[in-house]
């Protein structure tokens, strides 16, 4: 159980100011990031600012192709680099004068920051517990109090944040998850759900057995090569419901790929129909198009049934181009909206715990460092959305 | 988008009148006074229904043609099975599974409406913790629970159990379905429950999906009609149970099992819990 | 509890006793996965409070590597950041 400090007052920004100032630190799968996030009061004049991305930066833990990451790799990744992207998160931000009222830009100072913002889960453990080290240190070094932050909310927030859209059903889909959620009275509630493995998962575990490079990621990979896919080949469809499944599939894929680079097996399954010979980039372009699919498909119910035509994609496979062209032709057949934003967003980041952290600062919420021990599983309904109203 | 799909349905159904009642994610619904291929109806025939499942253009064409004819197809076999075991659901008349497009009769009839709508028109007419509301309610969900509780025992679950899926019928006068129906009467006790829409439907023995069929249903309930949502919950389940133990002993193990994984998926709260 | 026969104690100074008490607070909250194998204490030395000390208690002595040499990786961390991240630093 995450336990958090809510206070009945509502911090004011220091000094004065009319903006308050975070810095969020994510390190629960491969990638570490650092942001450090500003959000101004409402005015008169701008009744809903826009939050104000200070500085985001990341570093990512890549391995040779073939292999995938594991925990106490990743944390000693995360453990070599924290102290430094977090030095050059400050060295890096600037600070307008507009929002100082000084004459100049100025570098951000540590007495700018109202609050240290972390990701407690989901997650890995090992390396959610190397950036939570430097959490606590810097925020007992600072005097900072710590927010825990829970990843997908990390996501939704931020896809919000940057793509103004105000209500939508969010598709997240990552390494790590894969959900439908809406919103509602005051939950981000799971509407569907893998029933196995994430979506991203399933495709850096098919990018291993290709042996395909994980430079810049394995999922950038495969789209590259499925865009040169010409044959589909048929795979298992597996919608139940709300929800999917996904390790059927990628059993289905790894064998077909086994049998095709295997020089000596005669399988049928090596050709189509037609009798051409299969290549990795028709299965890469299959696999997309059927587990695209699939998404497409509960992501069209949910919006049914909650009565909704925004769709908001957030998270790592967010990227994907091709999942956003055929969501983008649903959504446009229902005469709704898409939204998605682009990859220093979608991918796992720091500014976007830096704005779920902050955003949840402001309404008194923080973490206790006693009670800032991290958690894998964190359950993207378990956390009061207590900043919107319903 | 829509004005396409229902043109492509048109054109299918050559000069058949088509009406559209509902459209869903997957399909859409129509009526038609017109059998699809008979030449003239039975007499006092109520209207037929037609699901069509249109193509999607973001799927590729392999895909999607291979969806819409195994949807369609495993949709009407359940119900074929249903009709075998003699389950209050809809009948098939057609099936064209390339393309999309089943017939079914409309068991609603003219008479009948959805669970969902029956319960609102009680609740308007009369008061609450009445014993005539009582009277007319209880008996009625006691039985819709020992119809989804049939559809269990045969190791089949709807796949989405929602108010609006549930219909209500006034019992037929007769088996000759040539004698007119009485008047409706909103308060008549003497209804009958029929399930429809198994596009989500499977086969399946596993208690933990039955228990998932009816926690659907209990969201949907709760999110539909809140303020008696304990007592509908009550009495469907009570209905449901004591027809699992009309089954003899091992009916009585069978309810058992269900019910304990119905416990342990209320303690999960699936994603199925923010219906409205 | 089963007994844990291997033990070792770590005594780490630092700087300042407020350096030592930022360590003893960002290490303690997080618990041992295997606490029926390994059992940790975390405190500040009763002789010096710029010390601080840690006492491991082992079910084997693979065990009480893995656990030492896991905390030695978070000293090594929490002493970065009371090095690098000072506040005088970017003030």
């Amino acid at each position: 159980m995450i336990c958090y400090d809510i206070s009945d007052k509502f911090p004011a920004p220091q000094e004065g100011r009319n903006y308050f100032v975070a810095i969020g630190l994510e390190g629960s799968a491969n990638k570490l990031g650092v942001g450090i996030m500003l959000q101004q009061l409402p005015t008169k004049h701008t009744p809903v600012p826009r939050a104000q991305v200070l500085c985001n930066i990341r570093d990512t833990y890549i391995t040779p192709p073939g292999e995938g990451f594991l925990p106490r790799d990743t944390a000693r990744h995360h453990r070599n680099w924290v102290v430094r992207l977090i030095k050059r998160s400050l060295e890096e931000s600037v600070l307008p004068a507009k929002m100082s009222g000084e004459v100049e830009n100025r570098p951000i100072r540590v007495n700018d920051i109202d609050c240290i913002c972390f990701t407690q889960g989901p997650g890995m453990g090992a390396p959610l517990q190397s950036v939570v080290l430097a959490a606590r240190a810097i925020s007992l070094m600072w005097k900072k109090p710590l927010v825990g932050v829970n990843h997908c909310i990390g996501h939704i927030e931020m896809g919000r944040e940057i793509t103004g859209a105000l209500n939508p059903v969010v598709l997240y889909v990552s390494g790590g998850n894969t959900q439908v959620i809406a919103y509602s009275h005051q939950r981000y509630r799971i509407f569907g759900e893998t029933l196995d493995i994430a979506v991203g998962n399933c495709l850096d575990r098919f990018a291993r057995t290709l042996k395909i490079p994980n430079y810049p990621s394995p999922g950038y990979n495969i789209e590259q090569l499925a865009k040169n896919g010409k044959n589909f080949v048929e795979l298992p469809y597996t919608v139940k419901g709300m929800d999917l499944s996904m390790s059927g599939i990628l059993a289905y894929v790894d064998n077909l790929a086994n049998e095709i680079f295997n020089e000596k097996s005669n399988s049928k399954l090596k050709y189509t129909t037609t009798g051409q010979k299969i290549t990795p980039e028709d299965l890469c372009y299959s696999l997309q198009e059927t587990i695209f699919a699939m998404l497409v498909e509960i992501t069209e119910r949910a919006m049914a049934h909650v009565n909704t035509n925004q769709v908001l994609i957030v998270g790592g496979v967010g990227c994907n181009e091709r999942l956003q062209e055929m969501m983008k032709t649903m959504v446009v057949d229902r005469q709704g909206e898409i939204f998605a934003t682009d990859e220093s967003f979608c991918i796992d980041n720091g500014i976007m715990i830096a704005q779920a952290g902050l955003l949840s600062y402001r309404e008194g919420i923080t973490t206790n460092i006693k009670s800032s021990v991290c958690t894998q599983r964190f359950r993207t309904d378990e956390v009061f959305i207590k900043w919107r109203t319903n | 988008m829509a004005e396409n799909i229902i043109k492509q349905a048109h054109a299918y159904t050559a000069n058949i009148p088509l009406a559209l009642i509902s459209q869903g994610a997957e399909a859409l619904v129509f009526t038609s006074p017109v059998h699809p291929y008979l030449p003239s109806p039975p007499t006092c025939a109520p209207d037929y229904i037609l699901k069509y499942r249109p193509p999607k253009p973001y799927r590729h064409p392999v895909l999607d043609a291979q969806l819409t004819k195994h949807r369609t197809l495993s949709e009407a076999r359940l119900l074929h099975k249903l009709a075998l075991l003699d389950i209050p659901a809809p009948r098939v008349i057609h099936v064209n599974p390339k393309h999309g497009l089943l017939w079914m009769n409309n068991v609603a009839g003219p008479h009948g409406f959805s669970v969902k709508q029956w319960v609102w028109d009680i609740e308007l007419a009369t008061a609450p913790n009445s014993a005539l509301r009582e009277s007319v309610m209880k008996a009625n969900m006691l039985q819709i629970g020992a119809l989804i509780a049939k559809l269990h025992l045969n190791d089949i679950v709807h796949g989405d159990l929602t108010t609006s899926n549930i219909m209500i019928r006034p019992k037929m006068a007769a088996a000759d379905a040539s004698v007119p129906v009485p008047p409706h009467n909103i308060l008549n006790p003497n209804l009958e429950p029929v399930l429809i829409d198994f596009g989500l439907g499977s086969h399946s023995a596993l208690a933990e999906d039955k228990a998932v069929d009816i926690y659907v249903l209990e969201r949907a309930v709760e999110s539909t009609h809140p303020v008696n949502s304990e007592t509908y919950k009550t009495w469907l389940l009570d209905g449901y149970v004591q027809e699992y133990e009309r089954g003899g002993k091992g009916g009585k193990i069978r309810i058992k099992e269900v019910l304990r994984k119905l416990d342990e998926v209320r303690q999960r709260g699936r994603k199925r819990s923010m219906v409205g | 509890m089963a007994s844990l026969p291997y033990t070792l104690k770590l005594v780490i100074p630092f700087e300042t006793s407020h350096h030592a008490d930022i360590a003893l607070q960002t290490l303690s909250p997080d618990p041992e996965l295997k606490p029926d194998q390994l059992a940790r204490a975390i405190t500040i030395s009763e002789s010096s409070p710029s010390e601080l000390v840690v006492e491991f208690l082992a079910v084997s002595d693979r065990v009480l590597r893995v656990g030492v040499n896991s905390m030695m990786d978070n000293l090594g961390l929490v002493a970065e950041c009371l090095d690098e991240l000072d506040i005088a630093n970017f003030n």
